[in-house]
Formats: C-alpha cells, structure tokens, sequence
C-alpha cells in the first residue's frame, strides 16, 4: 500500500518557446508528490501540461525551473548520460503507440532493457516469458516481429518491457489511445492487478475515462497547474 | 553490444532497396576506380617497360654534365669503370654495354637530315635493349659490320634508302674535329618510336669513336637490371660504389623525364575525376542515412527513454553505415578482383586514334593493358572508406545532442 513520496515535485515550472516565439507555460508552478506502489493518473483536457508533467518526472525533459525528486534522486542534478542510466535502472515507459522496435522480435523487445542491464540470457528469457505469461502473451507470439502483431499484443508486449525490469516507477502516456474500449479496459485491468500484486508505481497521463475510473488518485490539471486531487478508496 | 549489432544488421535490412543503393553506390566506385587505377598502372608499366626496354635501359652511368649538355668532350673513358667489378658487386644488374651518342648529318641522293648517331657493342646490346631489332629479312649488326649501319625506317624513307645502299655521315667529333665516313645500310629498324625512327643510325662501337675521333671513349654504360620500379633505388645504390667522382649513375626516369611528368599529368587529371566521382558517392551516403534516421527519430526517441545513451544510439547509426560499407567495398572488390583477373590476361588492342595520340606523345603504347596488383585496391578501398567516416560524422554527431522529448514527438 501507499507509503513513503516515490516522486517529489516542488515549485514546477515548463516554459516553452512556440512557433511565434511566444513563450509558453506548460508547467505552471506544481507541487506534487506520488507516494510508492500508488496507481494515479494525471487527467485534464488537451494542452493542460500532462505529457510535459510524465516527460519532467521520466528525466526525458528538464525543468526551466523547479525541482523532480524521483527515487530519492533530484534529477536535476543528473547529466545526460545519467538520466539515462537512470531511466534503465529506475524507470519504465508505455506509449501511446506501442513504440516496439520494428526490427525485433517480441521477445527481443521485451528483454531489450534487460540487456541493457547486463542481464545473464537464461534470466532475461525466464524473466520475459513470465511476463507474457502474466500478460496472457501467448508462446507463438514471441517470435513474431511487431508488424505481425495485433495493436493490444503490440501494447502488451509494450507493457512487459516496462515490467520485465521491475521499474521503481512506471509512466504510461495514454496507454490506451489507440487501443479499442474492451483491449484497453483489459489491459487496464492486467496493469492494476500487477499494480497490487507487486507494488509498482504506475502514473498515467490520460484523458480516456477508463483510466480515470480505474486510478485511485485523479490528478487534474488546468493550464500547467493543478486543479484537482483527488484519492478514492 | 551484440545486441546493437545484430539491432544495425537488421535496420540495414529494413529499407532494402535503399540499403542496395547505397551499398550499389560503393561498390560502384570501388569497381570504377579500381578498374581506371588498373588501366593507368598496367598502360604505365608496359609503357615505361616498353620506352625503357627500346633505348634507355633501366640504368646508365654517364658523365656528370653529359645529361646537361651532350657534348662528346662530357664522355668517360673505357678505363675508368670496371663493369665486371659493378656486376659483381650489384648482383641486379643483370647485363651491361657501353655506347657512344653522337649527332650528325647523313646525307643520300635524296637529301640530307640529322641523325642520332649511336655506337653499340653489337655482341652485348642485344640484352640490354631492343634498339637493334631489325626488319624481317635484315641482317644485325655484328662485331665485325665495321662500315655497315642501320636506320630507323622513316630515316631510311625519307632520304629514300634501301638495304645495300650507302649514307654519308657528317659529324663534328671530340674536340671539334670533323668526321666523315660511308656506311652500307644493312638493316632498317622499327623501334614502334616514330621520333626515334625518324633520326635513328646505328653502328658498331669502334665505327662511331673512329667517326668521332675519340678511341677508347664512350658517353654510357648502359644497364639492365632486374626491376625497372626498382630504378632509382638502384641508382642510388650504384652511385656509392662508383670511385669517379665525374661520373654518375642515372635511373631511367632522369633519362626519359616526358614520360615521368606525363604519368604525373596523367595521375593529376585521373584523380580529379576520382574526386568528383568521389563526391557523388559522398552525397549518395550522407542522403541516404539522413533519411533513414529522420525516418527513424521517434524510435530512437523511444530507446532512449528506455536508457539507451545518445553515444549508444549514434554508434547503432555508425555500425549500420560501417556495415553497408564493408558490404560494398567487400562486394566492390570482389567483382573487380575478378573483373580484373580477366582483363590483366590480354591486352586490349588500341584504336587507329588511340593509337596516333599516344604517338603525338611520343610514347609507344602497343595495346591498353590492366594491372591486378594488389596495390591498386588500396586507394579505392581507403577513400571510400573515409569518405563513409564523413558522411557519417553528420548523422552521428547530430545524434548525441538529440532531446528524447522532441524525439518522441517527431511523426
């Protein structure tokens, strides 16, 4: 269960440049904290500073100002090679569209970070073929390149490569936009059940009312800052 | 880093036909330039051999200031180089002769001209040079033909003389001396040199110091040895051990300079087009691995996000060029290797204008001949290889300041 902030994020700010030059707020001024094992999403309407939020505290982006404290790292003060290393060690990621290397296998693409890692190869296959077997990734899929893949087997894959590292945190930016309602919801529900069973974070950016039905902690931002915050039993 | 190449292999395989138009590219220019370096080194070589092998040898020993003015007064005495002690003593000279060049003025009914008058050593000329082959049915030249020369044919022609007939000669000799004599014409020659053939008179060695009032004097001995790239080498070799300080040892690049500076002309021009040729199969690179990786931003967006470091990523971008490099160069030099093997076996026969150009030049070139050393590989498969390095140093670098962010929302 919740417990001790996982993520600290004090006095936020994102300012960006536009096309006219005019600069833009996307960030305004949050303070925010996500405890460990929490499953949150971060809903608001398009433009409201989501995705900018997940890419600020995934170390993708830095802050004009303002301070990100995830894991007990201020990754403001991480170089580029660091962040790096600490998105390996500490982070994973689900996208909007699946995002799997076309080139690779599911299960290449699954074990991808874990060879990152310098996993030994008997680990990383145990530890790959577990997670499909928990996602429902059926044996003959495996070999399969992404193109030969469903749009939910491509998300699912998706989702074991941000699991199969046991992340400390996990941002999923609209996992289930270009998924239809019945794959979304169940891949919803396999993500809350590995939420419960292993106590890893999940923080979603989200406007689809599947997500939000399913966090227990609504975020709602409006114009970079937030409007709503809201915890359900 | 396995897994990064076998990540690159594949990703060259994604877009194959761009991939094959890359790798078409190289190979391209590897078989091109490596077929025209063929060609310039095997013409070069025969060429060289060919001028070397007809009248200057590989080597001579001269009077110092003979090649700066060729007056008789800059000739050497027989005395003064022991030729057996030089053979003995450089085991690459494989055979020797003295001769005596002169000028004069030979004369017939027909008119009269200037010649190159050349004394030889008829027993050792022979297999030295070629400058004695004489006509089908004319007779050598041998040690007793005393009175007896032969012409270059177009000499011959032109003072409109047969075998049997007589020339008069006219020198003005060692110390001034005026010199005159009669000879028998008993053989033309056809060096396949029109400029030479067209003032060429040679007689016996003895005959030409008799013309030129100077016994026991000559102005070269001339040698051969047993490798005409070699030459300079062996000159400067040579020179250490000659004791006269008047004489010294010349390489047949400092006797034949047209043909040196013409093959430097002729590098300078070739490697002009190398450059632009070059140039186009650079462009043709750099295209096409900038279009893979814009194709491709978003991906990498996503694998860095995933923890892969920029350097991580420009080295995937830099094995997939470095692969399709190799592939090309390696398929290049395949074909060209074979290619090559086949056309080195004879020589291409030169048309009729080929043929008057090279003669223009003065050089004689019997046919268009190809080269398959080894060393004619290495320019094409370095520069083309460089020129990857290049066309990848932009692609690679503007990968390691990329923005995972602005990555991930590329289309």
């Amino acid at each position: 269960m919740p417990s001790q902030a996982l993520v600290k994020v004090t006095r936020l700010v994102k300012v960006y440049q536009d096309g006219s030059h005019v600069p833009v707020r996307a960030i305004d001024g949050i303070d925010f904290t996500v405890a460990a094992g929490e499953f949150t999403a971060v809903a608001g309407p398009s433009g409201s500073g989501k995705t900018t939020l997940l890419n600020l505290i995934g170390s993708l982006d830095t802050p004009t100002e303002g301070q990100v404290i995830v894991a007990g790292q201020d990754l403001g003060q991480l170089s580029r090679r660091a962040r790096a290393d600490f998105r390996l060690r500490n982070l994973g990621f689900i996208f909007q569209s699946h995002n799997l290397i076309p080139v690779l296998s599911a299960h290449e693409n699954a074990e991808f970070n874990l060879l990152l890692q310098g996993v030994p190869a008997l680990e990383r296959r145990a530890r790959v073929l577990a997670e499909f077997a928990s996602l429902g990734i059926e044996e003959e899929l495996t070999r399969r390149r992404p193109a030969k893949l469903s749009g939910g087997q491509q998300q699912r894959v998706a989702i074991a490569r941000a699991l199969v590292t046991r992340p400390k945190l996990i941002l999923a930016d609209e996992p289930t936009a270009s998924l239809d309602s019945k794959t979304g919801a169940r891949l919803l529900d396999k993500m809350r059940a590995l939420n419960q069973r292993t106590g890893i974070t999940f923080l979603f950016s989200t406007h689809d009312p599947m997500v939000i039905d399913r966090a227990r902690r609504l975020v709602t931002l409006r114009d970079g800052r937030i409007a709503s915050d809201e915890t359900r039993l | 880093m396995l897994r990064l190449f076998k990540l690159a292999w594949r990703d060259i395989w994604r877009n194959r036909r761009r991939s094959f138009l890359t790798m078409g590219a190289i190979l391209f220019a590897v078989l091109l330039i490596s077929v025209s370096f063929s060609a310039q080194f095997g013409t070069y070589d025969a060429m060289e051999q060919l001028m070397v092998r007809l009248s200057s040898s590989e080597l001579q020993i001269q009077h110092r200031d003979f090649r700066e003015e060729q007056m008789l007064e800059h000739s050497m005495e027989e005395a003064s180089l022991d030729v057996t002690a030089l053979k003995a003593a450089h085991p690459w000279i494989l055979s020797a002769t003295r001769r005596l060049t002169g000028f004069g003025l030979a004369s017939s009914d027909s008119g009269s001209t200037g010649v190159l008058l050349v004394g030889v050593e008829p027993d050792t000329e022979p297999a030295v040079s070629n400058m004695m082959q004489v006509q089908a049915g004319h007779r050598v030249l041998g040690r007793g033909d005393h009175g007896r020369a032969l012409l270059g044919a177009s000499l011959a022609k032109n003072l409109g003389l047969a075998v049997g007939d007589s020339v008069v000669i006219l020198t003005q000799g060692y110390h001034n001396v005026m010199g005159a004599e009669i000879y028998a014409v008993q053989g033309l020659v056809r060096s396949g040199s029109p400029e030479l053939d067209r003032a060429l008179m040679i007689t016996t060695l003895t005959a030409a110091q008799e013309l030129f009032s100077m016994p026991g004097r000559f102005t070269a001995l001339v040698l051969r040895t047993d490798a005409h790239r070699k030459a300079k080498a062996h000159a400067a070799a040579l020179q250490a051990s000659i004791q006269d300080p008047l004489h010294v040892a010349v390489p047949w690049q400092s006797l034949l300079p047209e043909l040196d500076q013409w093959r430097r002309l002729d590098d300078a021009s070739n490697y002009i087009f190398y450059m632009f040729l070059l140039l186009l199969i650079g462009f043709e690179i750099f295209n096409t691995t900038a279009m893979s990786m814009m194709e491709r931003v978003r991906e990498f967006g996503v694998m860095m996000a995933m923890g892969l470091k920029p350097h991580q990523i420009s080295g995937l971008v830099a094995m997939e060029l470095a692969m399709k490099t190799l592939i090309g160069i390696a398929a290049g030099l395949c074909v060209s290797v074979v290619l090559l093997m086949v056309l080195s076996q004879e020589p291409i026969a030169l048309s009729q204008d080929m043929q008057e150009m090279y003669d223009d030049f003065g050089f004689v070139v019997d046919g268009f001949y190809f080269s398959s050393r080894p060393s004619i590989y290495v320019f094409p498969v370095v520069s083309v290889a460089v020129l990857a390095v290049v066309s990848m140093l932009f692609p690679v670098l503007k990968m390691r300041s990329f923005s995972p962010v602005k990555a991930l929302r590329a289309v």
